[in-house]
């Protein structure tokens, strides 16, 4: 029992995190069809400004003055994290904060040049970008060069215990996930979503339709960014530490396959892949844990599964295991295929509410009409 | 390297992300020949071993993957994924090929170099130059040449050529497609490798060699516009110049460091698609806000006020 409990608490934040940010990919690549390969450059850029800010707060708040990369300030941060945890929260939120806005911005300004060239050129200028961010972070001294920060305050190192500590990291994250889905469902299946998937489904028509296409493709990419900017901030406060290295282009990749595996356009999709490739990575993690010295080295054999898998989903079953449904809109409820059936159930449940009130007026003895 | 990629891009509408993979092997096969066998290599069969490895591992993904996906309509994004979920595989099934002929062969394979039987300076004219930077030039420069001369006057250059600017129309006239985009493949796939071939020379080569050259080299054709390989020709010079050049000049003057080579390509990139965007080619929508307009009209403004 012990096991399954840890396994989850280890496993959980990981997933949370993967799957925040298929669902930002999938909002991207399923609804408004941007090949995005530069995903993990916001989710660095989260990373980073959440470090960097709750670093900085915590440093000037207890008066050091040591850059915050130094092997100074790191020490010093593991005696104040756990002083005040009324400033852990807040400054947890603060970063989450900061680096929605700035990862956001980050993808904004990045529409700029790619939004008028085809898919090709879009992919490969993202894909170059969040290159370029690593190889920038690499050689940026204010966050530690190719060290990175180190000692990032967990929001809730003023708890004792460890597994209550885990379990409320995991809460949260839980949180941002079911909440971050419920915005991204609402905004499949608002007339925006609609639009949405006319840009992925033929771009010119709804140009002609008088959809202004380089905006919203802006705006979604504002808003995804921004939200895998989050996912970024929230792995940087459950390592504790971000370095350029851990952002490279093959994070990128494992999102797409999460996204490709449980269907594009397909919200739950997303979760579901990202589910499956965590599980995946957890297991060969066991696995080269257990058999230390093995021929091929299991990581190699989870990145092969990973790419068959790609090519497999894509050649036998193109739309993922969950397929995208219908747009759940009023009227589809009401009078769409299989609502034929809850359009009488509705009717019932209205005339019920009819009697219901009428019974209640007569209860409290007042006039029906 | 960039070459090839702007081939088969045209000709199948394939962005090839496993392009970076061909250059691996194609650096590997001498090395593996040499180091595996314990043999000194002569440049010609590392050529033509490395030329053939890679045209059968493109030809292999385009009948596997590539056409299959194309007959069923597939548009151009599915068409990258899967490249790149083949990308991720053949990657890392050659790490585990790797590990085992490692383990195999005892010898050091993942950051090593081809030993080819080259001497290491040879007289022409009284000159001394480097055999090994001649054998590259020359590799290059036949290579191109040869290219050229296939594209511009065999027929089977003509075919391809046909099927990149209007496949419908080449197919009335009694060209096959599916052979073709095979040639295709098989010519990209084998130049990609030598282009391997050619960096192992000069550099010690890993599995992830390939990976760090994609994105560069994808920068090349975007610079050339994907469409023709004339200025991809020329966005490889401009990228590799700057690479090499700009680098040292930033470092002696502003102390920018050397390693920030890819960030100044990809920068380069970035400019090149605001500056003058490759509409069309890419399949994108030719939006209107062109940043030297903008700049244009805006300096016009300000004369107008003053």
């Amino acid at each position: 029992m012990l096991d399954i409990l840890s396994f989850l608490s280890s496993w959980l934040p990981i997933f949370c995190i993967y799957a925040i940010l298929a669902l930002c990919l999938n909002m991207e690549v399923g609804y408004a069809g941007m090949a995005n390969f530069g995903l993990v450059a916001f989710y660095g850029i989260g990373a980073f400004v959440a470090g960097y800010t709750s670093m900085t707060v915590f440093l000037s708040f207890y008066g050091y003055d040591y850059p915050i990369y130094s092997l100074e300030a790191i020490i010093a941060m593991g005696k104040i994290a756990e002083k005040t945890p009324w400033l852990n929260v807040s400054v947890f939120i603060l970063s989450l904060a900061l680096a929605f806005l700035i990862s956001g911005l980050a993808g904004y300004l990045v529409s700029f040049p790619t939004l008028r060239v085809g898919p090709a050129f879009l992919g490969i200028t993202i894909l170059s970008f969040g290159e370029m961010f690593r190889v920038f972070m690499k050689h940026f001294q204010p966050t530690g060069g190719s060290y990175g920060l180190l000692g990032i305050p967990h929001p809730f190192a003023w708890v004792s215990d460890p597994l209550t500590k885990n379990t409320l990291f995991i809460v949260i994250s839980l949180a941002i996930l079911i909440s971050v889905f419920v915005y991204f469902e609402l905004l499949a299946n608002s007339p925006y979503g609609r639009v949405l998937k006319s840009i992925r489904e033929d771009e010119v028509a709804s140009l002609c339709l008088g959809k202004h296409v380089p905006r919203i493709k802006a705006e979604i990419l504002f808003v995804a960014s921004g939200i895998s900017g989050v996912a970024g901030a929230l792995y940087a406060f459950y390592l504790g530490s971000v370095t350029p290295d851990m952002f490279v282009t093959a994070v990128t990749f494992e999102v797409w396959s999460m996204v490709i595996l449980g269907g594009r356009g397909n919200n739950l999709g997303a979760i579901l892949g990202a589910s499956i490739f965590t599980l995946l990575s957890r297991a060969t993690s066991i696995l080269s844990f257990v058999f230390l010295d093995l021929l091929i080295d299991p990581n190699y054999i989870r990145w092969m599964i990973t790419g068959v898998l790609i090519v497999v989903t894509l050649m036998y079953k193109p739309k993922g295991i969950l397929e995208e449904g219908p747009v759940k809109t009023k009227a589809w409820k009401i009078f769409g295929e299989n609502g034929r059936g809850q359009a009488r159930v509705m009717a019932a449940i209205l005339k019920a509410g009819k009697y219901l009130k009428s019974a209640l007026y007569w209860l409290i003895g007042r006039e029906t009409k | 390297m960039a070459v090839p990629l702007t081939l088969s891009y045209r000709t199948s509408r394939v962005l090839n992300f496993a392009h970076g993979v061909y250059i691996t092997i194609g650096a590997y096969i001498p090395i593996l020949i040499s180091r595996g066998l314990g043999v000194r290599v002569s440049p010609i069969v590392a050529i033509l071993s490395s030329f053939a490895a890679g045209a059968v591992l493109a030809m292999l993904s385009h009948l596997l993957v590539f056409s299959p996906l194309i007959k069923r309509r597939a548009t151009s994004v599915t068409l990258m994924i899967s490249s790149m979920g083949l990308w991720i595989f053949i990657k890392y099934a050659f790490y585990a090929t790797l590990s085992v002929l490692q383990k195999a062969w005892m010898t050091q394979l993942t950051y090593t170099n081809p030993i080819i039987d080259i001497p290491p300076s040879i007289f022409i004219m009284g000159v001394d130059v480097n055999a090994r930077f001649l054998l590259a030039v020359l590799l290059t420069a036949s290579v191109f040449a040869l290219l050229a001369f296939f594209l511009m006057r065999t027929k089977v250059g003509m075919a391809i050529r046909a099927i990149a600017d209007n496949p419908e129309l080449a197919q009335l006239t009694g060209i096959s497609k599916e052979k073709i985009l095979l040639a295709t493949w098989a010519i990209s796939g084998g130049i990609a490798a030598l282009g391997g071939f050619v960096w192992s020379i000069f550099a010690y080569v890993s599995p992830e060699t390939g990976d760090n050259l994609i994105l560069q080299v994808f920068a090349c054709s975007v610079i050339g516009g994907l469409v023709s390989l004339p200025t991809t020709f020329i966005g490889a010079m401009i990228i590799s110049s700057t690479e090499n050049v700009l680098i040292v000049f930033l470092n002696r003057y502003f102390g920018v460091e050397l390693s920030f080579r890819p960030f100044l390509s990809f920068l380069i990139l970035v400019l090149t698609i605001l500056i003058r965007p490759p509409a069309g080619a890419g399949g994108g929508l030719p939006y209107r806000y062109n940043i030297t307009r903008y700049i244009a009209r805006f300096l016009r403004r300000r004369e107008g006020n003053a």
